[in-house]
């Protein structure tokens, strides 16, 4: 896999000691050339640096922001930074877990001369991180502490220039609260894992970032073909219920616009993100609030006709959404978890109010004192700030109520047809979603957007006009998964590890390269005529994450051995679960109850809700870990897969620890 | 995409011959829609790869700019004047009118980058690239308009050419 150019990578990783108070770089390439970047880098380096029995709040925790060898490229959708470290939101254990987020600051840091930066350590007294174009210095943070996430972006904007791009934390995350986010912008954050609190405990305030050089590339000219190519097939709806389009009426009112919440998004208005000029306050009438909406943060107005159905309204569900933002609160946690959660409880009569706030979920009033609880700790908020499943534990209140909202590992249904109440998926889809829950630190988006979501979005039941039949669905995913049973709605528990297996390396491909993960891989097209994506030069949409990359960097590798990139990370992080935290087969079954719970949707070929059978379901874990090239009984790598995958260092740390057997000596 | 997107261009031969500042050709430039514009920036790395092979935004002719913690957001890019004050105010003729393409191209060769064409421009649409140190400002990618073809939301549009003659005034 020799290479005369390189490019996608910027060849340098920054490394910050807050103890000891210092900067200094180290050689990126080798890291990319056996694990891309982003998840897969920061895997490697956890597997190397955090030793078992460390916790989050740790010196010796790394917090690890990574853009991969596609940011800052023209590759469509691929402005992402991914965030690892030991998660403060992950229950029971407190594993290594990832979060992604997307804006501006990604390409930034890689304009800057940098492929990631790694924190360790724990600063004495608040610090941010200036990183100015080659040079990196920790600076006094004293002033920021206490602020919010908007007025500390204002302020090392005004000190640094306008085009200096920042991550940071709000209140939330100097108070440790585990649903903290990382937020830039108004509307980006890196929201899932508590990773604001990470920050918090080591007192890194910021990271502001001027980056005005560029990222090499290895084929220029062929490079920008091949994305241009892709943005072409991206250009037109992802197979989504609804085509994004503005309302004539929000326009004119408050401002409203398409906005891409990432850089190079290709997208033609995703649905999901919005951007406003002058929203009035509600509950600050004084104030006109403005900047971009994505996802669960419109949840605070309300959903008509679901679950979510509270009446805040739109100018408040707006203006809450930017407080949360500015103390840096995870949105999804909130609307998804604990505020239906709390709810319940106040319904069972276990809790009468909150502090004094009345319980209603349709006033402001309500959300905002949740908020400004949690983020300050006050009251109930102490309780609060640990997220719904510790807050149950810690208050003694609800606990048998928790599952009904929180799928598994301390976090929040999403995609699974029960605690997600809000995403239509049904049996056997969530089959694969259960799969990726019994391996997965946190949410599993790997199934959750590239299987379940892609499937139902496509699907007559999401998209009547727009959409696909089952059976078209049934054979463009027979030539991606190769059975029409991966896909088809009768297909039962039949052909589902497969895609768990192949969506899993996926996933981790998307957060390391990085690319978005609500649009890759593309699969399923309205603009073809056999309805397989495929690009105007006849590239094949599941080869486009291969072909961007092996531009990009100038990598000459099998379409296979790229794919086994994506699967050398899948096996590193299985092995640091192993290893830290026990991870086995026994663990992974902690998720079987939930969905043993019947789901909240039918499937109208079967006819009535369904949960899963717990002995087809052992069936379908044994396939699904045969094809990962797992030991059946404990769920663990085993030596002969790890080798395969060059990973045979791995294979005798995990046999020295006594969790591995090695049958053959390296 | 209208056809002459996938014309292949001829490049430009008028090297060293002098060309009347103000033009009778209608030019050909690039519009931008601001309600259309999503601020992804498509454009802007994509002109700096194709331009210079490097992935970067200060390196791009076109400059979308979006303000991070406001509504608000412009571009700057060049309208291709019919009397072009960055031709005017060339001390080296360097930035011509070439007639085929009907864009204002700069002739690298003759360029001193002394940035007098910067301070003429009223949009702020050309500037002295940072690595080759030679003026830079839109040259329509020789026809293809790259940044155009790149835009999600049809946001950029190409004004001015023949077939187009509706929007011409």
């Amino acid at each position: 896999m020799g290479s005369k150019e390189i490019g996608g990578w910027s060849g340098t990783l920054l490394r910050v000691d807050l103890s000891l108070n210092q900067v200094w770089t180290e050689p990126s390439i080798p890291y990319g050339r056996q694990y891309v970047g982003g998840r897969g880098m920061a895997a490697r380096i956890a597997w190397d640096e955090i030793e078992p029995g460390t916790g989050p709040f740790d010196p010796e925790n790394r917090l690890i922001f990574a853009p991969g060898p596609l940011t800052g490229t023209s590759a469509p959708n691929s402005s992402r930074t991914t965030v690892c470290s030991l998660s403060p939101q992950a229950y029971p254990y407190e594993w290594f877990s990832h979060s992604s987020i997307g804006g501006f600051w990604g390409p930034a840091l890689k304009y800057a001369g940098y492929d990631g930066v790694i924190v360790e350590g724990e600063a004495a007294r608040p610090v941010y991180l200036w990183i100015d174009d080659g040079h990196a210095e920790l600076r006094d943070a004293g002033e920021l502490w206490g602020r919010g996430t908007f007025a500390t972006q204002e302020a090392l904007m005004e000190r640094h220039g306008p085009g200096v791009r920042v991550l940071t934390i709000g209140q939330a995350g100097e108070n440790r609260s585990r649903i903290a986010i990382i937020a830039s912008g108004t509307g980006s954050a890196a929201g899932q894992g508590g990773f604001g609190a990470v920050m918090g405990a080591k007192r890194l305030k910021a990271v502001a970032v001027r980056g005005t050089q560029g990222v090499p590339l290895a084929h220029p000219d062929a490079f920008s073909e091949c994305t241009l190519n892709v943005a072409r097939e991206l250009h037109a709806t992802m197979g989504c219920p609804e085509v994004a389009e503005l309302d004539p009426k929000m326009v004119r009112k408050f401002g409203q616009r398409h906005v891409a919440c990432s850089q190079q998004c290709a997208i033609d208005g995703c649905w999901i993100s919005r951007s406003y000029a002058k929203v009035p306050g509600v509950l600050h009438p004084e104030r006109t609030y403005s900047g971009a909406i994505a996802c669960e943060s419109a949840l605070f107005g309300g959903v008509e006709g679901t679950y979510y159905d509270w009446r805040t309204g739109f100018r408040a569900g707006y203006e809450l959404a930017q407080i949360s933002q500015d103390y840096g609160l995870n949105h999804w946690e909130l609307a998804i978890g604990i505020a239906p959660w709390l709810r319940r409880c106040h319904q069972e009569g276990m809790l009468a109010d909150l502090d004094g706030v009345p319980i209603d979920l349709d006033t402001p009033e309500w959300w905002d004192a949740l908020f400004d609880k949690i983020a300050f700790r006050k009251g109930v908020g102490d309780a609060l700030a640990e997220g719904g499943v510790r807050a149950a534990n810690v208050l003694g209140m609800g606990e048998e109520l928790i599952p009904e909202f929180y799928t598994a590992w301390g976090f929040a249904g999403h995609w699974d047809g029960r605690g997600d109440k809000i995403n239509l998926v049904i049996f056997p889809y969530w089959l694969v979603t259960a799969l990726q829950w019994a391996t997965s630190t946190r949410d599993p988006l790997a199934s959750g957007h590239g299987y379940a979501q892609n499937v139902m979005n496509w699907s007559p039941m999401r998209s009547p006009n727009r959409g696909l039949d089952w059976e078209t669905l049934a054979d463009v995913g027979a030539r991606f998964y190769g059975s029409r049973e991966a896909v088809h709605p009768e297909s039962g528990y039949e052909a589902k590890a497969w895609p768990a297996v192949l969506h899993g390396r996926r996933s981790i491909m998307k957060d390391s390269l990085t690319l978005c993960d609500q649009v890759y891989p593309r699969i399923y097209s309205v603009k073809t005529r056999d309805h397989f994506a495929r690009a105007e030069n006849g590239m094949a949409g599941p080869s486009f994450e291969y072909h961007m990359f092996r531009l990009a960097t100038g990598m000459e590798l099998s379409e296979d051995e790229f794919e086994q990139m994506g699967e050398r990370v899948f096996n590193l992080e299985r092995a640091l679960q192993v290893r830290n935290w026990g991870r086995c087969r026994g663990v992974d079954e902690q998720i079987i109850p939930e969905f043993e719970r019947v789901e909240n949707w039918v499937n109208p070929s079967v006819g009535e809700k369904v949960g899963v059978d717990r002995e087809r379901f052992a069936a379908l874990l044994d396939e699904y870990y045969t094809l990962l090239g797992w030991d059946t009984e404990t769920g663990r790598p085993t030596q002969v897969k790890l080798r395969e995958l060059g990973l045979s260092d791995v294979a005798t740390e995990l046999a020295r620890h006594r969790l591995i057997e090695l049958i053959e000596q390296d | 995409m209208a056809g002459w997107l996938n014309q292949v261009a001829v490049p430009s031969k008028q090297i060293g011959e002098t060309m009347p500042r103000t033009i009778r050709a209608r030019p050909v430039s690039i519009r931008w829609d601001k309600e259309k514009c999503t601020t992804c920036l498509s454009c802007m790395v994509v002109c700096a790869e194709r331009h210079t092979g490097v992935s970067a935004l200060s390196r791009s002719r076109i400059r979308v700019l979006p303000q991070v913690l406001g509504g608000d957001y412009g571009a700057e890019y060049c309208r291709q004047c019919r009397n072009a004050p960055c031709a005017a105010a060339c001390p080296e003729e360097a930035i011509q009118f070439d007639q085929q393409l009907r864009t204002w191209i700069v002739h690298a060769e003759r360029c001193t980058g002394c940035g007098a064409c910067v301070e003429a421009c009223p949009f702020d649409a050309i500037q002295v690239d940072q690595v080759s140190g030679v003026a830079a400002k839109c040259d329509l990618c020789a026809g293809a308009a790259w940044c155009v073809q790149a835009c999600p939301t049809g946001a950029l549009t190409v004004a001015g050419r023949a077939r187009e003659g509706k929007d011409g005034k």
